[in-house]
């Protein structure tokens, strides 16, 4: 380390200072990246569940489907899907976790009623309601895992942020600015017995 | 439909016809034999059942299981135009209350398209192709109308055109849709009812009616629809009486529903102790549907081979071909989506 610092006393006190401030200030980031691998960890073992259901749900929507586009025809699934005049939407918003903004979203029209999806009741397939209410379940799963997925993500890189901060701290400014500090006084001492030596001889002379 | 006519019949040569037709659909071996073999060569097999031409019409821009399914559609409006060409006076308007239905099913996807606002192009690429000629009309409501109402407009002249017209206010698509279905009903038990007397056709078009409500009243526990809907969408007409089918929409659960149908005389309750049982397993309404359906195609069978001269043999030959339809889409369908043999099979009717 290149020691461009002047080694005087005011010097010593402000670096004191700053070590001081530095080390709360670590101190405050370590409880931020504690924290937010906590929040990390509960969000995480919550997105694997989710995940799990989203995987069996998309499974049983798929399997509905099938059986919906094999028994009643590819052409009636899809004339049954353009009837609906309410389609699926989402809207993302911010919310905030211990400073960290992640996207909130919400959807509007994601499970149908049957009213909503506007086909006549007499006519109906039952296969074609089953696909219709599994891709609904499948969409709110599927909106549910992507504002986890995408919360989990800024998480991870705040985490990320917060971890190089840290380490920064713990090992390059806080270690160099004691060296600073060490090295200050040092040289202050250094300092005082060379004018203690100084004036020893003018007293000899 | 309404309008039955009473000129000269060709039952004889007619049933004669239809019979031969039949004779000369895919048999169970032979589908089962399809069912053996894999998505990409079932294609080619059925092309070699009869289904080239229409097949090689869709070839140019579809693929898959949807060139497939467009092919097999199409060849069923031709084999159903060329059955009705050789159909005349009476047995015509009787073989017609069958026919008819498929037109009413594509006035609900034009009226569905005009409602949701599909594009013209989607409806032409993946709905009402117009490679089949038989789409053409469909297409042109399609293409210039802009709101239901105009959609109405244009269909009048049809009996669907003058069902809608009927109606009265601001109508969603699901109460026109219900109003058609309710029609095609009415209308098919009047015609029959009125023409020289074909108990076997009313009776099985009133079990049909009975299966569809049973059906419905089983989908509307599922979507908790309330008591006054359920009781608006019973078809009238089927031999289950209207007071039980009353009870019956009052019944919360499968079981329920089946107790209060049990009440009526004409309520065949077999099989349904097993397809509740595997319905409350599986968590679908598929085991009640395949019995429905069983039971409509074993009865339509017999009196097929009861009354050879009548317009069984004929209406029956457009079951089996509906059939065969559905039974190659299934395996198309089920192949490319990876369903497995047992499913496909199951689902599969002769």
């Amino acid at each position: 380390m290149a020691l461009d610092i002047k080694p005087t006393r005011s010097e010593l006190i402000n670096l004191k200072r700053r070590i001081k401030q530095t080390s709360s200030g670590y101190n405050l980031l370590k409880m931020k990246r504690d924290g937010l691998f906590h929040e990390f960890r509960t969000l995480l073992s919550e997105m694997i569940s989710a995940r799990e259901e989203l995987v069996g749900t998309y499974r049983d929507a798929l399997q509905a489907i099938s059986l919906a586009s094999s028994i009643e025809g590819g052409l009636s699934v899809k004339s049954a899907a353009i009837a609906a005049s309410k389609r699926p939407e989402v809207s993302v918003s911010k919310r905030n976790i211990m400073g960290v903004v992640v996207p909130k979203v919400d959807g509007q029209n994601l499970k149908l009623s049957t009213e909503d999806r506007g086909l006549g009741l007499i006519g109906g397939s039952p296969y074609i309601d089953e696909a219709a209410d599994s891709y609904s379940l499948l969409i709110e799963k599927v909106v549910k895992a992507a504002e986890m997925e995408a919360t989990l993500k800024r998480l991870l890189e705040e985490i990320e942020a917060t971890k190089r901060r840290v380490n920064a701290l713990e090992f390059k400014v806080i270690p160099e600015m004691k060296e600073a500090q060490t090295f200050i006084q040092l040289r202050l001492e250094e300092m005082e017995r060379e004018e203690t030596f100084r004036l020893k001889r003018f007293k000899n002379k | 439909m309404s309008n039955v006519s009473y000129g000269r019949s060709n039952v004889y040569n007619a049933s004669a016809r239809a019979k031969a037709r039949k004779a000369s659909l895919i048999d169970s071996t032979r589908m089962r034999q399809l069912l053996q073999q894999g998505p990409d060569s079932i294609g080619a097999s059925i092309g070699e059942l009869g289904y080239r031409t229409e097949m090689d019409m869709y070839a140019s821009r579809m693929s898959g299981a949807d060139a497939v399914e467009a092919a097999l559609f199409h060849n069923m409006d031709n084999d159903i135009h060329q059955v009705m060409s050789f159909c005349h006076g009476h047995l015509r308007s009787l073989v017609a209350i069958y026919v008819e239905r498929f037109d009413y099913e594509k006035a609900k996807t034009v009226l569905r398209a005009i409602n949701g606002g599909a594009s013209d192009e989607m409806i032409e690429d993946q709905i009402l192709p117009p490679e089949n000629t038989r789409n053409s009309p469909w297409l042109a409501i399609v293409r210039s109308t802009e709101g239901l109402q105009e959609a109405v407009d244009a269909m009048s002249g049809t009996p669907w055109g003058r069902t809608l017209s009927k109606l009265e206010g601001d109508l969603t698509l699901e109460e026109m849709e219900n109003a058609l279905d309710m029609q095609y009903f009415s209308d098919a038990i009047k015609a029959v009812k009125s023409g020289k007397g074909e108990p076997r056709l009313l009776r099985y078009l009133r079990m049909e009616i009975d299966h569809r409500n049973i059906i419905n009243q089983l989908r509307a526990i599922r979507l908790e629809t309330s008591q006054e809907k359920r009781s608006s969408i019973v078809i009238p007409g089927g031999r289950i009486d209207n007071s039980v089918m009353k009870q019956a929409c009052l019944a919360t659960n499968d079981s329920d529903l089946l107790e209060a149908l049990g009440r009526s005389s004409s309520f065949d309750a077999t099989g349904f102790e097993e397809a509740m049982s595997k319905s409350s397993s599986q968590g679908t309404l598929d085991p009640y549907a395949e019995l429905l359906s069983h039971q409509r195609h074993s009865l339509l069978k017999k009196f097929s081979h009861l009354s050879p001269i009548s317009p069984f043999p004929v209406i029956h030959y457009i079951e089996c071909k509906a059939l065969e339809i559905r039974n190659l889409r299934l395996l198309v369908r089920g192949k490319a989506a990876g369903l497995p043999d047992d499913v496909i099979e199951a689902h599969m009717d002769y």
